[in-house]
């Protein structure tokens, strides 16, 4: 995909967009919020990475104009205000999703791809991922017809994950999504709670659907690269 | 200051003198005022009243009193003068008037016929006096102004003194050393005060400085030893030439290494600006009950992996007021390190309930326990206790606990766990104040 990369340290913005280039993405930087109004005008993005501290001022600012005239661009905020309340803030003014920084590039190219993806599937009562198959409703779990049998945050983790197939799922995305928690608990909580899922979904089956993606979190289904 | 005293002093002898002299005047006067009165009275009673003043003024000085009679057509009639005094005005009344060897007490009495009795005390002493007065207060007058002086230059210096003690201390202080007090003199007046709550301040500070000087002491050691590691780390993989999967190992694990450094900034971070922003606390509802719940749910499966018993005992419906993600993660920290520390077999009790005191949210467990007298140092930033040295973290997190826990009003407690099999345990309490419906 093409992304505008607005900020203003230029080491940060060039190590930043060598690793999305390197994903495989088109990167443009702008230094400052006049020219992310040029590269706005002028190309085309499908999403765009914006620091809210810029020279010229806060980045939401930016952000709240183009909304007003209409633009729905995917944008995920980056800031060194980690704040909740600066990150309420941040979604309240149109922004997709909100990292404090410093972040991994990883977590990054995983908030990106998230917000670049269609969300058809948030009001669906059936999921599926190859031959497995969520019926929210009914709350059953089988795989190759079989029934799995599932705890309710194991069943709330598999719906996670199910609702978006083919992306890479970090663990703090999990942590936030499944528990509502934005701060790092320091443990392998995540991994070994997926590590119960994945015994319980694959361990019978195949081919595996869950992956683990090294350094960044998980995958379910096959890992999606089109994006 | 000093000079103005020493006048009023200095003024104040002299005016003290000539007060006395007056009032002793005025009592010589009225003596004699009523002697001559006597004598008056005692006159007009005889029948020749000029056969009594010439037998009268025949046995009477004139050095000591003078008396004289005169007749209505202002003739000398009978006495011991040659004449009626020049100075003297032929007015009945007591009055004193100048002679030549000094003044005179004068009481002038108007008889029948027009004439008057004068009886007299020439006061020749009353000039010795009024020197004498004159001479006393002048010498008074320069003993008071140079006492006064002395006593008020030595005043002075005694108090530029201390003040100067005072800030020569403050120089020394400033120059680095704050170890230093102002000294008292043990007069417990107004300059001991003074000391005293200089002092006072002077030890909050140090103590304050010695705590950041530890805190950063502990960041610098903290920081160090991950950052050495790393470095050595990738030192080591550019050493020889290597396969790209070796690294792709070497990378990942420095990747690993710097994640933890950044972790270790952000909790320093969050802690500062929780302490920092007591006023800024996001304070809403905080559904407890949820909370701990949800964060049960979450480390079930690893308490499990570790061997450990996990349960979690909650009432319905607790809330408390304060910043639910910061309370959440207190919680997060102290059942982290109970599982942590725990050693596979024990158990692990989550729970929170509603006491007297407030809703307690307590974490119970099985492991080694904190000794008594170390719990006060377990909550201050970055110690950590020795056994625990292998297990990274331990220290921040807990500081983050005592951090929320201040913010928020809560009360925290450590106690023995008193667990039936072996370790002494760990009782971390919670008490947060009940949310109000106001």
């Amino acid at each position: 995909m093409h992304v505008l990369l607005i900020e203003d340290d230029a080491e940060t913005a060039e190590m930043t967009a060598q690793g999305l280039r390197e994903s495989g993405h088109r990167v443009m930087v702008a230094t400052g919020q006049v020219a992310a109004e040029q590269a706005v005008d002028a190309h085309d993005f499908d999403a765009m990475v914006l620091d809210r501290m810029l020279p010229d001022g806060d980045g939401l600012d930016f952000l709240r104009r183009l909304r007003e005239r209409g633009d729905r661009i995917p944008v995920v905020l980056l800031s060194a205000l980690g704040d909740v309340d600066q990150r309420i803030e941040g979604l309240r003014a149109g922004g997709d999703d909100y990292l404090p920084k410093p972040c991994a590039l990883a977590e990054l190219l995983a908030r990106l791809d998230a917000v670049t993806r269609r969300r058809d599937g948030a009001a669906a009562t059936f999921l599926r991922v190859g031959d497995l198959h969520m019926d929210l409703i009914a709350r059953v779990v089988q795989r190759g017809g079989q029934d799995i049998a599932l705890q309710p945050r194991e069943f709330r983790l598999l719906e996670f994950m199910m609702r978006r197939p083919g992306q890479v799922i970090t663990r703090a995305m999990l942590l936030e999504g499944v528990w509502h928690y934005r701060f790092d608990p320091q443990t392998k909580v995540i991994d070994v709670q997926l590590s119960r899922l994945r015994h319980k979904i694959d361990k019978d089956f195949s081919p595996p659907l869950i992956h683990t993606v090294r350094g960044i979190g998980y995958c379910i289904g096959a890992l999606d690269q089109t994006a | 200051m000093v000079v103005f005293a020493a006048l009023v002093f200095a003024a104040a002898g002299p005016v003290a003198v000539l007060a006395l002299g007056a009032a002793v005047e005025v009592q010589m006067d009225h003596r004699f005022d009523r002697i001559a009165r006597d004598m008056a009275g005692n006159i007009r009673s005889q029948p020749d009243m000029a056969a009594a003043v010439t037998a009268l003024a025949a046995r009477t000085p004139v050095h000591l009193r003078w008396i004289a009679l005169t007749a209505g057509d202002g003739r000398l009639v009978a006495g011991n003068l040659g004449q009626w005094p020049d100075s003297l005005p032929r007015l009945a009344g007591n009055v004193t008037v100048a002679a030549e060897l000094g003044p005179v007490r004068a009481a002038v009495i108007g008889m029948a016929d027009g004439g008057f009795l004068l009886i007299a005390t020439p006061m020749p002493e009353r000039v010795f006096l009024t020197a004498l007065e004159g001479e006393v207060a002048l010498a008074t007058s320069a003993i008071m102004l140079l006492a006064g002086v002395a006593a008020g230059v030595l005043i002075a210096r005694r108090a530029l003194h201390r003040l100067d003690r005072v800030n020569r201390t403050a120089a020394t202080i400033l120059a680095g050393d704050l170890s230093r007090r102002v000294p008292r003199d043990g007069g417990d007046d107004e300059y001991d005060q003074l000391a005293d709550n200089l002092n006072a301040m002077l030890d909050r500070i140090q103590g304050l400085v010695g705590t950041v000087r530890g805190i950063t002491h502990n960041i610098a050691h903290d920081l160090r030893s991950p950052l050495n590691r790393l470095r050595g780390r990738l030192e080591v993989a550019l050493m020889t030439e290597r396969s790209p999967a070796e690294y792709q190992q070497a990378l990942a694990a420095a990747m690993d290494q710097a994640d933890s450094i950044v972790a270790t900034f952000n909790a320093l971070l969050t802690i500062a600006r929780i302490e920092g922003g007591v006023a800024n606390l996001d304070r809403r509802a905080v559904d407890v009950t949820e909370a701990v719940e949800s964060l049960g749910d979450l480390y079930q499966p690893l308490a499990e992996e570790s061997g450990l018993d996990l349960r979690i005992e909650v009432d319905p419906g607790l809330l408390i007021a304060g910043d639910p993600h910061l309370v959440s993660q207190a919680l997060n920290n102290l059942l982290d390190n109970a599982i942590k520390y725990t050693p596979a077999g024990g158990f692990v009790r989550l729970s929170a309930h509603l006491t007297p005191q407030g809703i307690c949210v307590s974490v119970r467990d099985s492991g080694p326990g904190i000794a008594a007298d170390q719990r006060g140092k377990v909550l201050e930033h970055f110690v950590r206790l020795d056994p625990a040295r292998h297990l990274p973290g331990a220290g921040l997190g807990l500081s983050l606990v005592a951090a929320v826990v201040q913010t928020h009003g809560a009360v925290l407690s450590l106690q023995d766990g008193a667990s039936q099999d072996g370790g002494p345990g760990l009782l971390i309490s919670l008490t947060f104040p009940p949310l109000t419906s106001s």
